[in-house]
């Protein structure tokens, strides 16, 4: 097997996207096709993607240190919509270590708590997605993964690594920015979700 | 079955979001009570606490006669004393965490502390 036949999501394909109908459906289906290796591979890419991510978004200045906008979770989302489940959780798991790897972090506080984040957003995405479906959009979904991703950091750092009487008045306007970042990412990820379902969109114009 | 997507801004996430922005003022240890201070008045016969946003009269005996105590305005400070150096009187009023007025000759002090953090037994 060719290395690009196993990690396709190759240049053309993502130009294609834009455009060509077929191919958006040959890019989903020949995820839902892959087996073995070649879907380790995609899986593989996708979790780069999101601790690439992780790590540019660190780099953004922000008045508050730790506070970003959390794109990668756009790729939790696209795999949750798609019904990929199983790979969704494996993403993030991949992707939380990859980037603590990256970051010099791995198995500190840190890593931790991005790592619990990140499992809690997916998880509280997933139960939106499957038990709340066509009443929630992309948006609310988005922004309730944002927050729970939030909320389960500063109960753990309250609780294991420093006192709740310094974490609490974090949390308030923590919450606030982690909802509305959360429908910042569910903008992005609706714009992706467009292209990809067509076919399954509700009440959304071309 | 496919799931439906809903791309669309509505009316459920306008609710969940209130939500999410409601919750958090919910928590344990919200608004003022992270800041809230106590009066400990540590005398021979006892400590007591008292909070300091309500305002009160604490009289007390000490080794020297009659000591009052004020608390108002989220302050306190002695305001009567029969101790000979009458430093406690001069102290003025405190108002913040730590700060305490200790009067020896009458074996009274007066300390502001917060109130117990929740998980402090856990935190450290």
């Amino acid at each position: 097997m060719k290395p690009s036949d196993s990690l396709l999501i190759n240049k053309k394909d993502l130009l294609e996207l834009k455009c060509a109908d077929d191919d958006r459906y040959r890019i989903l289906e020949r995820f839902k096709n892959a087996a073995g290796e070649q879907r380790a591979g995609y899986l593989v890419v996708l979790a780069a993607l999101g601790a690439a991510l992780s790590l540019v978004e660190r780099i953004i200045p922000v008045p508050v240190p730790g506070v970003k906008p959390g794109l990668a979770n756009v790729i939790t989302l696209l795999l949750l919509y798609g019904g990929f489940s199983r790979d969704a959780f494996t993403v993030v798991l991949l992707r939380t270590t990859a980037a603590a790897v990256a970051a010099g972090s791995l198995f500190t506080p840190g890593h931790l708590l991005s790592l619990s984040g990140g499992v809690c957003a997916a998880a509280v995405m997933w139960l939106l997605i499957n038990g709340l479906r066509g009443w929630l959009s992309v948006y609310g979904v988005s922004a309730a993964g944002a927050w729970a991703h939030t909320a389960v950091q500063l109960l753990i750092a309250g609780v294991l690594l420093i006192p709740w009487s310094v974490v609490r008045p974090l949390a308030v306007p923590l919450l606030l920015l982690a909802t509305g970042a959360g429908v910042l990412t569910g903008w992005v990820a609706a714009r992706f979700l467009r292209i990809l379902y067509p076919d399954r969109m509700e009440g959304a114009h071309s | 079955m496919k799931k439906k997507l809903q791309l669309r801004f509505t009316a459920a996430d306008a609710v969940l979001l209130l939500i999410l922005s409601g919750v958090p003022l919910l928590l344990p240890g919200g608004g003022n009570s992270t800041d809230r201070l106590y009066v400990r008045i540590v005398h021979p016969a006892g400590e007591y606490r008292y909070p300091l946003e309500q305002n009160r009269l604490i009289t007390l005996n000490g080794s020297h006669g009659q000591w009052v105590a004020v608390i108002s305005n989220r302050q306190v400070r002695v305001v009567e004393s029969h101790c000979p150096g009458g430093h406690c009187l001069r102290m003025g009023p405190v108002d913040s965490s730590g700060e305490a007025i200790v009067c020896l000759p009458q074996r009274i002090a007066v300390e502001l502390v917060g109130a117990p953090p929740l998980f402090d037994a856990i935190g450290q």
